[in-house]
């Protein structure tokens, strides 16, 4: 169903090239082309150092340096989950999930109620005034995931986010994202190295080829959810994806 | 659950068992200063009105110049940090300058300022703190880690915001370590600015006359006396708030 419905960003001939004192250095990503539609979890995979994550900030906005042009749908707010959490130190659990909430200006009445429902969509109950060096990897990232859906946001970009997690962690945290996907039914992009990951969650994955990285095929994941890892079907597209990027190396 | 709950509440009362020794451990070591100092001032002939009035001559100078040290640091390192080609060009200026001897500054001043002798400490004074300072806040802006300043765009966080809810708590321990040199050398430096000079209420200048009059007791009691208010300082003031700001860094 995502899958047909309407482009809300779209990539258009988009390269990428750092910049070393000014000169014109190694070139990451170069005419990359594809389409993100609403309501859709989209997957970004490729070899390690494609620009998966260089694409990921170019789309959120981080990076305005690139060639190309990435039109999105007015209006959009977005939100972004981090690899190494990037959780704020000095603010609890609280503070860190409510952050974007103050500084655009909502009240402290509405911050407290939205984060408490944050909390308890991601099971952080209990933990609102602890501080992040007081969390496991898990319930850190968990906090980065509260943080990012508190904004309520129409896209969630999410770079690598359970790949600082030990596997039983992540498998958790996966089932409850996808729970939070089919509740909330925002746009997901999700940037991985694991084909595992990509066919578990994805409606469609972008294939990238080795840097610089360009879009090598667009899969449509159609198996019926929830997803059964250990299915013939789940494998056979997981071959055919690992062979997707291998051979793009 | 139960159990859980059990082994939460003794971790609990571990923790406060913990604070409570420290915090007594504290206040035995602090007692026993004061107590020392009190002695020392009172039976050592030191004439301890002038001693601590001078303390807090001294102390007042020390802190109008840190705080103007602080500001301008601040600022200064906000500012060449801002953009990679402002940090090219002058950072490699601010290290030259860091290297010139302060005191060098006193001839010149002296002969500019002649009569405003509060003004020419305070003002060399700043000059001298401002350097550890400042190149603390530069090494952490230049430290920072990506992934934070990206979250905080993502959510938002621009302007004055920015600067309150951000970069300021996040370069609140620089600030201090930063602070805590520069407070040390603020001290040093004042001793020798009170004597050159020539205020009539320092503990530079007091500490200067016990030693033309070559009462060389009171000369040590004395300057054991300003090392037991100075230690009592970071105690009380400084090593608190580090531990504070310290407390949850380096967390992911």
């Amino acid at each position: 169903m995502t899958t047909n419905s309407e482009p809300i960003i779209t990539v258009q001939n988009v390269s990428k090239t750092f910049q070393i004192y000014g000169r014109a250095g190694e070139t990451v990503l170069s005419e990359v082309n594809f389409d993100i539609r609403r309501s859709e979890f989209l997957t970004l995979i490729g070899p390690s150092g494609c620009g998966k994550s260089t694409l990921l900030r170019l789309l959120a906005g981080l990076d305005r340096k690139f060639t190309g042009t990435i039109t999105r749908s007015p209006g959009l707010k977005i939100s972004l989950v981090f690899q190494n959490f990037a959780l704020f130190s000095w603010l609890t659990v609280e503070e860190n999930i409510g952050f974007g909430l103050r500084m655009n200006g909502q009240n402290e009445g509405l911050i407290k109620k939205r984060v408490a429902e944050e909390m308890k969509l991601v099971g952080l109950e209990g933990f609102g005034n602890k501080h992040p060096k007081e969390l496991s990897g898990g319930m850190k990232q968990r906090v980065g995931l509260a943080r990012a859906m508190v904004m309520d946001p129409d896209v969630l970009y999410m770079d690598e986010p359970f790949s600082a997690l030990d596997a039983f962690t992540a498998k958790t945290l996966r089932a409850d994202l996808l729970k939070i996907w089919q509740q909330r039914r925002m746009t997901i992009v999700l940037v991985t190295h694991l084909v595992d990951e990509a066919v578990e969650l994805s409606d469609r994955v972008v294939v990238f080829s080795a840097r610089p990285g360009t879009v090598k095929e667009v899969i449509v994941n159609d198996l019926p959810r929830p997803r059964q890892l250990r299915e013939q079907k789940f494998y056979t597209l997981a071959d055919r994806l690992e062979n997707l990027v291998v051979t793009n190396n | 659950m139960r159990f859980a709950a059990g082994l939460h509440t003794s971790r609990r009362h571990h923790v406060l068992k913990t604070k409570r020794l420290g915090s007594l451990i504290a206040f035995v070591w602090l007692a026993a200063i004061l107590l020392i100092l009190v002695l020392l001032l009172r039976t050592s002939q030191l004439d301890y009105r002038q001693f601590l009035d001078g303390f807090a001559a001294s102390l007042a100078r020390t802190s109008v110049a840190y705080v103007v040290a602080l500001i301008v640091g601040l600022i200064l390192a906000l500012s060449v940090t801002a953009q990679p080609i402002i940090e090219t060009i002058f950072l490699p200026i601010l290290d030259v300058l860091q290297s010139f001897p302060s005191f060098a500054l006193f001839p010149v001043l002296i002969a500019g300022l002649a009569g405003h002798s509060e003004t020419i400490i305070l003002a060399v004074l700043a000059l001298e703190m401002i350097w550890p300072i400042l190149f603390s806040i530069v090494g952490a802006v230049k430290n920072r880690r990506q992934e934070l300043e990206e979250a905080a765009t993502i959510f938002g966080a621009v302007g004055t915001k920015r600067l309150w809810h951000f970069a300021l708590p996040e370069l609140w321990p620089a600030i201090l370590t930063g602070s805590i040199v520069g407070w040390g050398e603020g001290w040093e430096f004042i001793i020798g600015a009170e004597l050159l000079v020539r205020v009539h209420v320092g503990i530079g200048h007091y500490l200067g006359v016990l030693g033309e009059n070559n009462q060389r007791n009171l000369l040590a009691f004395g300057i054991v006396g300003l090392m037991l208010l100075l230690f009592m300082i970071n105690k009380l003031f400084w090593l608190p708030l580090l531990r504070q700001a310290t407390a949850y860094q380096n967390d992911n």
